[in-house]
């Protein structure tokens, strides 16, 4: 078979999460102004403190032009056109308990593949869902109770631990900090919150799915998660969003804080709907996420697949300003058909002996551009500190393109910083092998792109590392470089 | 089991077996010998179906099967295995998951279904066991980071693993110390049998010490230009090649 | 990706544009490129220069062509010197200076070497006040040129220069480019080169950037656009830079693979001591033309001082899939083995590390194309490197023998 015959059956099988759940929703009119802020600060009935904080993101989101940067080409956005709040119509103040979820809700979370009712999940796994704007459910809330750990909506967590908002929003990312983020601060309305008390390790995974469902809507979620001195917590957040032909803007905030002794996993599995193969519609997937090692010998680690989206732009970063404090990201990024991803991280070394590692995998197939960015800076501050960067990519058809775009900034002479980058196709030599062992060629091929994600794989929890593998597959299907 | 009539191949402009006969019954061991650049490998590549070996003309008849219009994993599922000179690195990939992905691709061609992992791995050890290998390197990636060595011991592990029909290995023998050479013709023995047959392409007699061939034969310039039993070996390794060339010229 | 549409000149650069991040633009934005000082170009420079390392040397002054200090041109070679100033301005931000050299400079050096003739050459750029030399060099089919450039300052408050410096490569041409910046005075240098490397061309190229001393105040900027223009294209690029004392390097190179089968090299050596700044911007771009390209980048940068500074960008942009490509890019300090090794074996501290300073940039001087410049070079450097002596006599030897 020709190269394009089976990048095309590849693309052929298509994003299988792309259904509609009809369901009534309450939704804000298209458009955005100081109103329309303070309407959202009220339905959340949210303290002074947070309405003035989204309206000063508001004033100063004004002033800000959209980035320009990124090696992206992005089809205008039209600010006004899109309803800043949506969320399904419920009969009471929302739900105190699974039971009083929309059973069309619990439908689509099962469809899915996440079952909200606990006795389905797997034990060792609780689930904030948000469906567009607002969090349905959260399960096994007591059992984090018992332990100390708060998981909740950020809408309950406003209400419940307004002090430790206060404390800590806007503290890693303040709203000035790019105009996504901006834009968030001013009209994010839901997400998830997590707080693990000292010395404590949570008992089970946390994770967050999210759903974009509405149409016309975009999705502006806000997530903070602070491990407080001596604790531990790995948290995970999936993505998926209906097909539909025009593109919907996602534009998420993640905040991430650790302590002394504090470790944090952050993984990611994104499989936004990535448009179709001419390129109609899909997510863009504007996203700033940041975690700060604020105390000594804290450890924040990112892992991202990221497989979905028209546009993906992110770039989860570190900043290591405790002694000793260690950073970790470790990325797979696809981009199929007409795909955009430009992502990557920052890894800002402040405290002494401070170690960061980076690992990065592209893959680009079809006319899908990948684009690796990344920022390794170590201050005058930082002696011995240390960063390994490893950033590979592989090629996969003709028209497709691969990109490394790193920054290396060291003002501290006692730092070591290494970066390798390789990119090439899939080596005919390994891909004859594998035939030559009888293996058939699109499963040589999966086994071999399986093998240069490894890597990153084994970096994400059991059950997610099988889900990122069999995501691979089924988006590469037919892509034999 | 393998008739090669008049076999000619290129590689791009370039001509490289003008002619090649050469038949291989079941049960038989065949020795290709040669000097370098004669198309030893390229015999090998070319009936493994390696692309950029072109056929231009003669045939290939396997188990009574034309090989030449089958796809390389289908003449791999048919029973052909190939033990290559250079094995290449495949990072990530995991030995003994491919192992036994190549193993069920075959069975699933016999319409077996597939293999259960704890025989599966009771073989493999059994196997590594034979050619002396140690556990970890189930673990470690496909030849990554193997010495020339090790990594021969893997062709052959997988050989045993996958049981072939026929085996073609080329210069397996190459980069082995003696010990090593005799772990690998052990396992090579093991697996004669009356249904099988091994062809090993070589460059050295030294081998032949370890694997009793059936038939010798000598290919240069793109053809086999001399068969004898395992006598002709030892003339080989006495006399060089010359002579034979000279007659052949 | 800047990608203006407009046709006016291009403003001057900022640090937020891309290319541009690292630069000295401070130092560079206070320069005034009027020359005002006497033209020197008729008398004979009282001086003595450094030895020739070609037979044939062309000085200029300050940017202008000196024929009283300058040899016969060999055979095989064309000179031609046209005046005035050059229009055809860019609006790219990286042409900015370029664009201040074209209205600025007096002549234009126009330099050809005739088809499969060999010619050997320096050109040695004297600095003394404000220079803005233009040199175009034309290698013809099947000739090879070995060229050497080096600049210098006389004894001066502050020296500037300008330079623009375009090298076309006809069909299996090959060029062999040494090109050494050593400054003994206070001096300023900004520099835009073009190099279109034509089918089956060669371009080895050497470039050392270091000055006399460390507390010499010198801020350079190269800014590099190569263009594999023809098929099977080569370059092989070795750069070193040693920045001690404020003095600030930075450079930018693009090097664009447009034609099936090119290769690139890339070798670049940094050792940042004192309070220096050293940056380097090296971006590949292999466009969707170029089946079969190879591209090879190695950074590194040893970073010596206390307040020393590196800024290194290996970039990749690749839009076809017919291509190897494997960068790497290192910054630290001296590999603690192998200084431990060194000092187990009986060295001072202050030896050892010289020691592997000097074989940091053996990767680059080892590439010189004439011994004669390459003994030049070390002798100089081993100023900066005081225990590296006997490193250079063993190296000395080995080009001897």
């Amino acid at each position: 078979m020709s190269e394009n015959a089976q990048l095309n059956e590849i693309v052929g099988r298509g994003y299988q999460h792309g259904f509609v759940t009809d369901i009534e929703s309450e939704s804000l009119p298209p458009g955005l102004d100081e109103d329309v802020v303070r309407k959202i600060s009220a339905i959340k009935r949210e303290p002074a403190f947070l309405t003035e904080w989204r309206l000063r993101a508001y004033r100063h989101w004004l002033t800000l032009r959209e980035p320009e940067w990124a090696h992206v080409r992005v089809q205008p956005i039209n600010y006004q056109d899109l309803s800043y709040y949506s969320a399904p119509k419920a009969k009471t103040d929302g739900p105190k308990s699974l039971d009083e979820v929309d059973p069309k809700l619990l439908a689509t979370y099962e469809k899915l593949g996440v079952p909200l009712h606990e006795r389905a999940r797997l034990a060792g796994v609780a689930v904030d869902a948000v469906f567009d704007s607002v969090s349905v459910a959260t399960t096994f809330k007591d059992r984090l109770e018992k332990a100390g750990v708060v998981f909740c909506s950020f809408s309950e967590a406003v209400q419940k631990h307004p002090d430790l908002i206060e404390r800590y929003l806007g503290s890693i990312v303040p709203h000035t900090d790019n105009y996504y983020a901006c834009l968030n601060s001013a009209v994010f309305s839901d997400g998830s919150f997590v707080y693990i008390p000292k010395g404590v390790r949570c008992p089970m995974e946390l994770s967050t799915y999210f759903r974009i469902n509405a149409a016309k809507t975009g999705q502006f979620e806000r997530t903070l998660i602070i491990a407080d001195e001596g604790s531990h917590v790995s948290y995970l957040e999936g993505c998926t969003a209906p097909m539909r032909d025009e593109n919907q803007l996602h534009a998420a905030v993640v905040e991430l804080v650790a302590l002394e002794h504090a470790e944090i996993k952050y993984s990611t599995v994104q499989n936004w709907y990535p448009g179709d193969e001419n390129g109609v519609g899909g997510i863009y997937n504007f996203v700033t996420k940041r975690g700060e090692c604020r105390g000594r010998n804290s450890k924040i680690s990112w892992t991202q697949v990221e497989t979905g989206s028209a546009i993906t732009w992110k770039y989860p970063s570190c900043v290591l300003r405790g002694e000793n404090s260690v950073g970790e990201f470790y990325s797979v990024a696809l981009a199929n058909h007409r795909q955009q991803a430009d992502t990557g991280t920052k890894m800002i070394h402040i405290g002494a002996n401070t170690r960061s590692t980076i690992v990065s995998k592209g893959i680009s197939a079809g006319h899908g551009q990948n684009t690796y960015r990344g920022l390794v800076k170590i201050l005058p501050t930082a002696s011995g500190a240390r960063n390994f960067t490893q950033c590979d990519s592989l090629l996969m058809g003709g028209d497709c393109g691969a990109h490394t775009f790193p920054y290396v900034e060291v003002k501290n002479p006692t730092a070591t910083v290494e970066h390798e980058a390789s990119t090439s196709r899939i080596s005919e030599d390994q891909l004859f092998y594998c035939l030559q062992r009888g293996i058939a060629e699109e499963d040589a091929v999966n086994m071999i792109v399986n093998g240069f994600c490894k890597s990153v794989f084994k970096e994400l929890p059991m059950e997610f590392a099988v889900e990122a593998q069999n995501l691979l597959a089924v988006s590469l299907e037919g892509s034999v470089g | 089991m393998l008739e090669i009539h008049s076999l000619q191949t290129r590689i791009g402009d370039k001509e490289i077996l003008r002619g090649l006969n050469l038949t291989v019954k079941a049960g038989e061991v065949h020795a290709i010998m040669g000097p370098n650049g004669a198309g030893k490998s390229s015999l090998a590549y070319t009936l493994a179906g390696r692309p950029g070996y072109e056929v231009t003309g003669g045939s290939v008849r396997f188990e009574g099967a034309d090989l030449l219009t089958l796809a390389p994993e289908e003449r791999a599922q048919a029973g052909l295995f190939l033990g290559f000179q250079y094995p290449v690195e495949i990072p990530g990939v995991n030995n003994v998951y491919l192992l036994k992905a190549a193993l069920n691709a075959a069975r699933k061609q016999r319409g077996l279904p597939e293999v259960d992992a704890f025989e599966f791995l009771t073989l493999v050890r059994e196997k590594m066991r034979l050619m002396q290998m140690d556990e970890a390197f189930l673990s470690r990636g496909v030849n990554e980071g193997f010495s020339g060595g090790e990594k021969k011991r893997n062709e052959i592990l997988q050989m045993l693993v996958l049981e072939p029909k026929l085996a073609l290995l080329d210069e397996t023998d190459s980069g082995l110390d003696i010990d090593a050479l005799k772990v690998v013709a052990n396992g090579v023995n093991s697996l004669r049998s009356p249904s099988r047959a091994v062809v090993l392409v070589t460059h050295y007699q030294r081998l032949l010490d370890y694997i009793k061939p059936d038939v010798v034969h000598v290919l240069a310039r793109g053809r086999i230009i001399k068969t004898g039993g395992p006598e002709l070996a030892l003339e080989l390794e006495a006399r060089g090649y010359d002579w034979l060339l000279a007659d052949a010229a | 990706m800047t990608a203006s549409s407009t046709t006016a000149p291009a403003r001057a650069p900022t640090n937020r544009d891309e290319n541009w991040k690292y630069a000295n633009l401070r130092a560079l934005s206070r320069i005034s490129f009027e020359a005002t000082a006497a033209d020197r170009r008729a008398d004979p420079i009282a001086v003595a220069l450094p030895a020739r390392t070609t037979a044939c040397r062309l000085v200029l002054i300050d940017g202008e062509y000196s024929a009283i200090n300058s040899d016969a041109l060999p055979n095989g070679a064309e000179l031609r010197i046209d005046t005035g100033s050059a229009t055809a301005e860019s609006a790219s931000v990286d042409h900015y200076y370029l664009n201040l050299n074209r209205r600025g400079r007096r002549e234009t050096l126009r330099l050809r070497v005739l088809e499969g003739q060999r010619v050997q050459l320096e050109i040695l750029h004297v600095a003394t006040h404000v220079g803005q030399p233009a040199i175009e060099v034309q290698i013809d089919s099947s000739a090879e040129l070995t060229l050497i450039e080096r600049y210098i300052s006389l004894d001066t408050a502050t020296a500037v220069t300008n330079l623009a410096l375009d090298l076309r490569l006809a069909e299996h041409a090959k060029l062999y480019l040494a090109r050494w910046q050593h400054y003994a005075s206070p001096a300023s240098h900004i520099e835009t080169l073009n190099l279109v490397l034509g089918a089956s061309s060669e371009c080895d190229l050497t470039q050392v950037t270091s000055a006399e001393h460390s507390e010499t105040a010198v801020s350079s900027r190269s800014t590099v656009f190569v263009t594999h223009a023809g098929e099977g294209a080569r370059l092989h690029w070795h750069s070193a830079t040693i920045a001690d004392g404020q003095q600030q390097h930075d450079a930018y190179v693009r090097i664009d693979h447009q034609a099936r089968r090119v290769q690139t090299q890339q070798v670049f050596r940094g050792i940042a001591s004192g309070r220096s700044k050293i940056g380097f911007n090296g971006h590949m771009l292999v466009g969707s033309s170029a089946h079969g390209a190879h591209s090879g980048q190695s950074l590194k940068t040893l970073l010596a001082g206390t307040e020393a500074e590196a800024n290194v960008r290996p970039q990749l942009e690749i839009y076809t899939n017919e291509v190897t490509a494997t960068h790497g890019a290192t910054v630290g300090k001296l590999d603690a083995d192998m200084l431990f090794y060194l000092l187990s074996r009986g060295l001072d501290p202050g030896t050892a590390e010289s020691l592997l300073k000097w074989a940091f940039v053996s990767d680059v001087l080892t590439r010189l194309p004439t011994v004669e410049l390459r003994h030049q070079i070390e002798a100089r450097l081993v100023l900066q490197l005081p225990g590296a002596i006997a490193a250079r006599q063993s190296s000395a030897q080995e080009t001897a023998g």
